[in-house]
């Protein structure tokens, strides 16, 4: 079981490499939105998929777009983590078929309940409230 | 969100016209222009830096030398309903202990290209924290990061604020006009 | 403002007062949590440090200023739809059962003892506006209290910063529920009016509060002795309707202290039902 994490930072795909391995999933990385539908191809698909929106090449929305048009993704978690907080952003995410939604800066918290909230199986579920 | 959950949101949002709701939203702020003051980001700064990166920020007092040399850029524009250009920057103690941290490094052994991925990250969660202030819609560049040299010179017309992280200051200028050069 | 180990004398200090003013037994070992929420109290009230606050505080008896010490030492942390499972266990039977019971009076009452922040109540807000159908027609009551005057007045304030709406708040419900207004999201006047807040001590005399059909009392009993906790649990089985059931924290239970009320297991969560 792995995560495939998208970001353009190497910076925050190592913050997000931290907070997620603990939890038991592996983690495969890409650095933009074509890169991430490369690392698809390659691979079984992955227990969830932590995506930024705004990267070079292929940004994060036109990402989403492009997996929930395949079928074989209908049912793929995927999670936006992303500067981008304004609520209409929030909703064009949300139709364009992301399950969740982390506004950047985010605490390791945050991104466990949200994971949780959606479904994702953790394999080490660390309790985040106490 | 499974399909069908989905696929009632979609039915909400179609049904509870997003469009007029985002179109008034616009209206109202192009009226009362956006600020943003001094403690507004400063609060920007220790949501990034206290919250996220447990790095403990209070305010500086000693100020930025403006003799440093070798100092991290890094700059990031809005454009559209709110136009600003925002410009952190770090001298190379200050950027080393950021990439340290966002990296989990040891001391001194991060590549200067790893710190300038790092402080333009920072650059980039300051940015997206600043245009969303501003309901109407703008759209938020890639970071853009280099290391300078020259002394620290701050253009007119802008505001700023100097805050120690963990000890080391970072400065954060923000201008409400697009300004040609950096 | 410096920063500096606090004594034991200090640390001995802030848990005595605690423990007289609100019964809440604080973990010596966690000084730097004493550390951490007394600062800021010492900061807004122009101390240098935090033992100066406590050493001017020991001087002379100051009532204000060490109702800040004890609010800033007991508000709990508090996240929207906190361990997801009792609002699960709310939608599939709870709401279901109480329009049924409550079918002739129409009124539904839920408190939030301890409520800081306002999440909890805020929570059961939404999740009653997006699962209890004909909601309109009903008298619903929903109360928040807490002991901290700080935490209320923020908690009816209904602001929150962008960390908090983050934490546990489904973004779908985040977009819906409330807006923007520059670095805070604020929740929309439907659901913030839905909720009504007042200063309670759970080991006080309590100010006179509706019979509850559902009571919220998550992650307090915890900080209590074994005869505060059946003292509190005799009073708050009083203000209860016959088969309203309680809440609490995972680590917590009645079982031993109180015999009225009967444990529930539903799915994930865990409730007590008044027998």
């Amino acid at each position: 079981m792995y995560a495939l994490i998208i970001d353009d930072s190497r910076a925050m795909r190592r913050i997000l490499s931290k907070i997620v391995m603990p939890l038991g999933l592996e983690v495969v990385e890409a650095e933009n939105g074509q890169d991430g539908l490369d690392r698809l191809e390659e691979m079984e698909p992955p227990e969830v998929i932590l995506v930024d929106w705004n990267m070079p090449v292929m940004n994060g929305l036109d990402f989403v777009k492009t997996v929930r048009a395949d079928g074989r993704y209908a049912n793929q978690k995927i999670m936006m983590v992303t500067t981008e907080t304004e609520p209409a952003q929030m909703v064009r995410a949300l139709m364009a078929g992301v399950d969740e939604f982390a506004m950047k800066p985010f605490t390791a918290d945050v991104l466990v309940e949200k994971m949780k909230l959606i479904g994702v199986r953790l394999p080490n579920p660390v309790s985040s409230n106490e | 969100m499974d399909l069908k959950q989905r696929n009632k949101w979609l039915l909400y949002l179609n049904t509870h016209s997003w469009q007029d709701h985002l179109f008034w939203a616009g209206r109202e702020i192009e009226r009362e222009q956006m600020i943003v003051d001094v403690p507004t980001m400063d609060q920007i700064i220790s949501n990034v830096f206290d919250e996220m990166l447990c790095m403990p920020t209070s305010p500086s007092d000693s100020g930025l030398e403006c003799s440093v040399v070798g100092r991290i850029v890094a700059s990031i524009r809005i454009t559209g309903a709110m136009e600003k250009l925002i410009v952190v920057e770090a001298p190379m103690a200050t950027a080393s202990l950021i990439g340290e941290t966002m990296f989990d490094a040891e001391h001194d052994t991060l590549p200067e290209e790893e710190i300038r991925d790092a402080v333009g990250e920072i650059v980039n969660m300051i940015g997206g924290n600043v245009k969303g202030m501003c309901e109407g819609e703008s759209t938020l560049s890639l970071p853009c990061v280099s290391v300078e040299n020259s002394e620290l010179s701050i253009p007119d017309g802008g505001e700023q604020t100097i805050v120690n992280v963990a000890g080391s200051p970072i400065l954060v200028r923000w201008h409400d006009m697009p300004v040609a050069t950096v | 403002m410096s920063v500096a180990t606090l004594t034991p004398e200090a640390i001995n200090y802030v848990c005595t007062t605690v423990r007289a003013r609100s019964a809440i037994e604080l973990d010596v070992s966690k000084s730097y949590l004493i550390e951490a929420r007394l600062a800021p109290v010492a900061k807004d009230n122009g101390f240098d440090s935090i033992n100066d606050l406590i050493q001017a505080l020991r001087g002379q008896r100051q009532l204000k200023l060490e109702s800040q010490l004890v609010e800033a030492m007991t508000t709990n942390e508090t996240s929207f739809f906190r361990d997801q499972h009792p609002f699960e266990t709310l939608r599939k039977t709870l709401f279901s059962e109480i329009k049924t019971r409550n079918a002739a009076s129409k009124s539904l009452n839920i408190w939030s003892a301890a409520c800081s922040t306002g999440q909890e109540i805020y929570s059961i807000a939404m999740h009653l506006r997006e699962h209890f159908a004909d909601l309109a027609s009903w008298k619903v009551q929903l109360v928040g209290t807490d002991l901290s005057d700080d935490v209320l007045k923020r908690a009816a304030e209904a602001r929150f910063s962008q960390i908090e709406v983050n934490r546990g708040l489904p973004a779908s419900m985040l977009v819906k529920h409330f807006q923007r207004n520059g670095l805070h999201w604020e929740l929309k006047p439907e659901v913030r009016n839905m909720a009504r807040f007042m200063k309670l001590n759970l080991i006080e005399r309590w100010p006179p509060l509706p019979v509850m059909d559902i009571v919220f009392l998550r992650n307090v009993l915890i900080y209590f002795c074994p005869e505060t906790k059946r003292a509190i649990l005799e009073k708050v089985r009083r203000v209860m309707a016959p088969n309203a059931v309680l809440f609490l924290g995972a680590a917590e239970t009645t079982m031993g202290l109180d015999a009225g009320f009967e444990r529930v297991q539903s799915d994930n969560s865990v409730y007590y039902r008044l027998k």
